[in-house]
């Protein structure tokens, strides 16, 4: 706490004011997604609480599917939140989104510092502030593990860049325990970088010399994992995958290329000074930038493989590049509190502008009219399974919409996806459990051999959203 | 002019550039001032062989999307990703090889002008 407060006794009035800004604007379109949305939007945002949310009453079974996940760092820092007195999982969820929006920007502000000084990383906050929707989709996808995994794979850089070992090697686990997109790409870079050091003469310091010899080992760790896997899972090669990025276009033509411009800038003077005194840094921003940015732009190179979700990464390039832009700029201007006073003028405008931008898909996804996210009526339906329905009851549903996802978070009942047909089948018969078909009608109607077969299924619940059928098992 | 100068003319014609595309101003103008102010700023600094190395990090993958490698469609796109991957890691090796013995070249021959 000390030390904070010296640390803005040490800024300049100036300072001070960018930095509140700065806060004000990561801070506020973070907080404008729990603020104005009802109920989490994002097919997995259902998963994700399904997973975690028992951890209390069945510890076991919950640190199980945990482990087993795809995102076990994530979850088990979501899961903490099982200690809270009276938790909604579904309140409390847009929230933790929007924390690890704020975290992100966060830790771009710190690597962002460390790279140019103290003005680029306030800066970086900033202009991380700007980005929710309209160039991420965290929150509309409800990406939790992946939003969640940024902060360490930025914080890895920041530890590579002050040449702490321990730091490095704690942040690169948990990246790669996060999200396998990240830890992927964190690999992927560590290897390109390891070639690129072995391709010249760098005189490096006896830490530099030690982590330089750590990237050799991880390359050749994580070559042969990579042949490992892909004779033995050759199948994943073969995914399929047609997307164009929705956010390259913005980034070369839209709001964000401005601060593309200023990235320009950013990344030359970073290259110019990082060279003579911290090379190695420098050939491992470069080799994230290089690999972030192939992977973003990948439908340029007529492939359109994940564009959208691999879009964060070159995201994050871009914004330190403009943050140290930003900050050059304004401290090569020699007119330092006129400059200050008009990047705060940019930066709250821009912000202004992507709050109200956001407000528009915000208010969209509330309306009642479209169906973007759950229904007060399917709601309802899934609180009167969840109240008069038997604990050990079996809830049956299509899977035409992820809008069901929500019946085993919500309902605490068994749920399973079958297809329509497949419901008159034996084996379901045979189940002793109180079985129940639900139907959500904006989506689906019951078929007519379900609603003409009142001695089979009875109509038990029923609203303007939703229907609800008992199946009565056969005498 | 002097190089001080030179760098602060540069940083407000790129600040310029930066606002004037917030307001509305259009790209090409907006782009022209910021390759104006750019190119003055690159004038008035000094790069060594390394930060051009390091700098092929960035100017590459620019050029990659430029020029798209037409590989076969019917080829899985992970596959096809990982190719585009090699050949681009290959050109940038190349490069990078070339710089180190432009380099090493210089360094052998330090002083044989005079």
């Amino acid at each position: 706490m000390n030390g904070m407060i010296g640390f803005l006794r040490r800024q300049s009035w100036t300072d001070r004011i960018l930095l509140a800004v700065a806060l004000g604007c990561l801070i506020a379109t973070a907080i404008q997604y729990p603020l104005s949305t009802t109920f989490p939007i994002g097919g997995d945002a259902a998963a994700h609480i399904a997973t975690v949310q028992h951890l209390q009453t069945r510890p076991m079974y919950t640190l199980n599917r945990i482990m087993h996940s795809w995102y076990p760092v994530s979850y088990l820092l979501f899961s903490t939140l099982t200690f809270a007195p009276k938790i909604s999982w579904t309140d409390v969820y847009p929230w933790w989104m929007a924390l690890g929006q704020i975290t992100t920007g966060l830790s771009v502000g710190v690597l962002a510092r460390r790279m140019y000084g103290n003005k680029a990383g306030i800066i970086a906050m900033a202009i991380w502030g700007l980005t929710p929707i309209t160039m991420t989709s965290f929150f509309e996808d409800a990406t939790m593990g992946q939003l969640w995994s940024l902060p360490w794979i930025v914080l890895f850089f920041e530890r590579l860049s002050a040449k702490s070992l321990p730091g490095m090697a704690v942040c690169a686990l948990l990246a790669l325990l996060s999200h396998p997109i990240t830890g992927c790409i964190l690999l992927a870079t560590l290897m390109f970088t390891t070639i690129n050091l072995w391709l010249g003469h760098h005189k490096f310091s006896k830490e530099e010399e030690i982590i330089r010899k750590i990237f050799t080992w991880i390359t050749i760790a994580g070559a042969v994992t990579a042949l490992y896997l892909l004779a033995t899972r050759f199948e994943v090669l073969l995914l399929q995958s047609r997307e164009s990025s929705i956010y390259i276009p913005e980034l070369f033509h839209g709001f964000f290329y401005p601060w593309l411009l200023l990235s320009i800038l950013g990344w030359t003077m970073f290259i110019i000074l990082s060279a003579k005194h911290n090379a190695l840094t420098a050939i491992s921003l470069g080799s994230f930038f290089f690999l972030s940015f192939l992977l973003a732009a990948n439908n340029y190179l007529g492939i359109g493989f994940w564009t959208n979700r691999v879009n964060a990464y070159l995201l994050i390039c871009i914004v330190l590049g403009a943050a140290i832009g930003f900050s050059y700029i304004v401290e090569t201007t020699k007119a330092p509190r006129i400059s200050v006073l008009a990047a705060i003028f940019v930066l709250l405008g821009a912000t202004i502008s992507v709050w109200n931008t956001n407000a528009n898909i915000y208010r969209r996804t509330e309306s009642k009219t479209l169906y973007i996210r759950i229904h007060p009526e399917e709601l309802e339906a899934i609180a009167w399974i969840r109240t008069t329905t038997p604990l050990h009851s079996i809830v049956f549903t299509s899977a035409i919409t992820r809008h069901y996802e929500w019946i085993p978070v919500l309902s605490d009942r068994e749920w399973k996806t079958i297809t329509l047909n497949e419901i008159q089948s034996p084996k379901y018969e045979e189940l002793e459990n109180e079985k129940y078909i639900t139907f959500f009608t904006r989506k689906e109607r019951a078929p007519e051999y379900i609603r003409n077969n009142t001695v089979k299924y009875s109509l038990v619940y029923e609203n303007k959203g939703s229907e609800i059928f008992q199946i009565i098992p056969t005498p | 002019m002097n190089t001080p100068a030179m760098q602060q003319i540069a940083s407000w014609l790129i600040f310029a550039s930066v606002i004037g595309r917030m307001l509305g101003v259009g790209q090409q103008i907006t782009y022209g001032i910021f390759f104006l102010g750019f190119c003055a700023l690159v004038a008035s600094l000094q790069l060594s062989l390394l930060s051009k190395k390091i700098a092929l990090f960035f100017v590459l993958p620019i050029i990659a999307i430029q020029l798209p490698i037409p590989l076969p469609t019917h080829i899985p796109p992970l596959i096809r990703l990982g190719a585009v991957f090699a050949i681009w890691i290959a050109v940038h090796i190349a490069l990078s090889l070339i710089t180190m013995l432009w380099e090493k070249h210089l360094r052998n021959n330090v002083g044989q002008l005079n």
